[in-house]
Formats: structure tokens, sequence, C-alpha cells
């Protein structure tokens, strides 16, 4: 045990903000797919929707703000310090458990349940609710066409999915380069390689939403095409928010280091999220291999 | 045999990325044992990369998908 004082910080309103926020923005985004499959038009799901994610942006840069200044004034003991590393632990803990359940998901309903349905394996007494149904995988043609009917086509791998592959290895290769700028205080050029790390995961998030332009005005792939396409679009839509997320914890590193925030020897902010980039894009290559290509 | 290959070196990269995390935890950012392990990570992930370019072209690698490598 040590006699150093524990920095306990002020009632903060941050928490309470942060989960209206997230709320407005589940319940809009709830409302918007409903509101799109009964094709009555986006309306107040949208409106809610929009409104979360712009207080939520807001919340976040006054939170961070907070914490950053909180830090800068000196106030985090050697404790605080080692609270943040366990915050960052349970953090990626829940990440890891996320994209778990999801690739999960995948799996089995590929391996397992969709065969099922098909007649084979264990269960397959089940192809006798489907008698004309066979198992394959991507599943363009679903039990119930009528009611689901499967993708017409799927996305090409070797087009948009290899370019971000390679837009996102890329940007991992130069966030690790000022990664070492940083640990040798060449600050002028870790700005530099943020800045290309920033625009490469930018590149991507457009990229991706052209995919899903293409994916559904010409392929028919669509939330409603069957277990393929929920769960293509839960995997890469997910994943392409914690993009969203990790490209703008990137932006606010950069102005931190523009401000002339973190030392060679002491960026704990700047390596959980560099980490946390490198962590994105391994998640992307598990998506590439087995959403897109195997 | 190349699917095997890709499974390893997909292990490889998660090993590395989570010894990295590690590191960012247990050194407190003064040491390089972190920005090691992930150059790691990024060259494993690079590697990858090209096992299963090199799989798809010589037709070692057979993909689920209908789509073929474009001709270069």
């Amino acid at each position: 045990m040590t006699s150093q004082s524990y920095y306990v910080p002020a009632q903060s309103r941050w928490p309470i903000l942060a989960s209206i926020a997230l709320f407005l923005m589940a319940f809009g985004a709830g409302s918007l797919i409903n509101a799109m499959s009964a094709d009555t038009g986006g309306g107040s799901g949208l409106i809610m929707l929009l409104l979360g994610s712009l207080c939520m942006g807001l919340i976040l840069t006054g939170w961070f703000g907070h914490v950053i200044d909180e830090s800068r004034q000196g106030l985090y003991s050697d404790q605080m310090d080692r609270s943040f590393r366990w915050g960052m632990s349970w953090f990626i803990f829940s990440e890891v458990m996320f994209f778990a359940a999801f690739f999960g998901t995948l799996f089995y309903v590929r391996t397992l349940a969709v065969p099922w349905l098909g007649g084979e394996g264990d269960k397959g007494v089940s192809n006798m609710l489907w008698q004309d149904f066979s198992a394959s995988w991507p599943l363009m043609q679903t039990p119930d066409m009528d009611a689901f009917p499967g993708p017409a086509g799927l996305i090409d791998p070797w087009h948009l999915p290899l370019l971000n592959t390679l837009l996102l290895v890329t940007s991992s290769v130069t966030v690790t380069i000022a990664h070492y700028r940083l640990k040798q205080d060449r600050r002028s050029q870790v700005i530099g390689w943020l800045a290309l790390t920033i625009a490469l995961g930018f590149a991507f998030i457009v990229f991706q939403a052209l995919e899903y332009a293409e994916a559904y005005d010409e392929l028919g792939l669509t939330l409603h095409a069957g277990i393929y396409g929920a769960t293509f679009f839960i995997l890469t839509g997910f994943h392409g928010m914690h993009v969203t997320l990790g490209a703008l914890m990137l932006v606010i590193i950069m102005l931190r280091v523009i401000r002339g925030h973190f030392e060679p020897d002491h960026h704990f902010g700047f390596e959980a999220v560099s980490w946390y980039w490198h962590f994105v894009d391994v998640v992307w290559i598990g998506l590439f291999l087995f959403v897109y290509l195997i | 045999m190349i699917k095997s290959l890709i499974v390893f070196i997909f292990i490889a990269i998660i090993i590395s990325l989570f010894a990295g995390l590690y590191f960012l935890l247990k050194d407190q950012s003064r040491s390089h044992r972190t920005v090691q392990s992930l150059v790691l990570r990024v060259s494993l992930a690079i590697f990858l990369l090209l096992i299963i370019l090199l799989g798809v072209y010589s037709g070692d690698l057979q993909l689920r998908t209908a789509f073929p490598i474009p001709d270069s």
C-alpha cells in the first residue's frame, strides 16, 4: 500500500448526457429502419438519429476536452494513470466480445444453421419446413424467397473491398511511423504522418459508403436480403462505425500534438489511439477474409 | 495447406496485436515494446495479403465467391 493520494474527479454531467444521446441514436436508428421497411420514409427516426449523433459528437468533444484539461493541469496521479489503463482494458474487452458475437453469428449461420435447413447434419430434419431449399453460402436463394428474397449479386472483393484493405493496412503503417517519430520527439513528422493516416481513414469510410450504395442500388444486397444481407451489414456497418470513431480520435490526437501535448516517454493517449487503430484494422482483415473472400 | 497458413498468420497477427496491448498497459509509454509489437503486427498483415493474392493467382486458394481475380 502507498500513501499516495487518489485523485477523485468531481461529479460529472457527461455520462448521463452521453446516455441520453445514445438512447436518441438507438431509438432513431430503430425507428428509421422500421420506417424504411414499411416504406413510410425516414421521418422522425432520421431526425432523432441525426440529433442523437450531433449531441454525441458534442458530448465526446466536451468530455475529451475536460479530461485533457485536467491532465494538463497535472491533476492526475500515477494511480489515476493506472485507472485509465484499466478503463482501456475493459473497453477493449467489451469490443472483443462485441465483435466475437458477430463473427460467431456468421460462423454459426454459415456452418450450422443454413446446412441444417438444407437437410444436412444433426438437425437436418428441419428441412421438412422448406423441402425445396438447398443450403449454400452466400445464401442467394433463401428458404422463403417471397418473404425474404435473396440478393441478386454480391460485392466483388477485388474492387472496393481490396482497395479498402490496402487503405487500412497502409494507414496502420503510417500511424506506426507517427508513433516512432513521437518516441524520437520529431513532432512535425508526427503531425504529417497522422494527417496521412486520417486521410486514409476517411477515404476508407467514403469507399465503404459507395460500396453500400452499389449493394443497395445495383445488387439487391440489403438488410432484407435474407441472413447473408443481415450479417453482411451488421458486421461491416459496426466496423465502419469503429473506423469513424477511430478516425475522430486520431484527429483529436493530432490536434493535441499540434498544441504541444505528449512527451516521448509519456503519451498514453497517443499510444492507446494508435493501438485502437491497429485493432480496427485487424477486425477489417477478419472481415475481408471471412465475409468477402473465403 | 494455404488456408492453414492464412489461419496461422491471422492468429499470429492477433497475438502480436494483444502483445502490444499488454505492453501498452504495462510499460506506461516508456518502452518501445508496444510500437515494436505493432510493427510486427502490420508486417504480418502485409505478408498475409501477399499470401492471399499469391494463393488466388496460383489457384491454390479456392474462394467461395464467384469472382475471379482481375487480370492485370
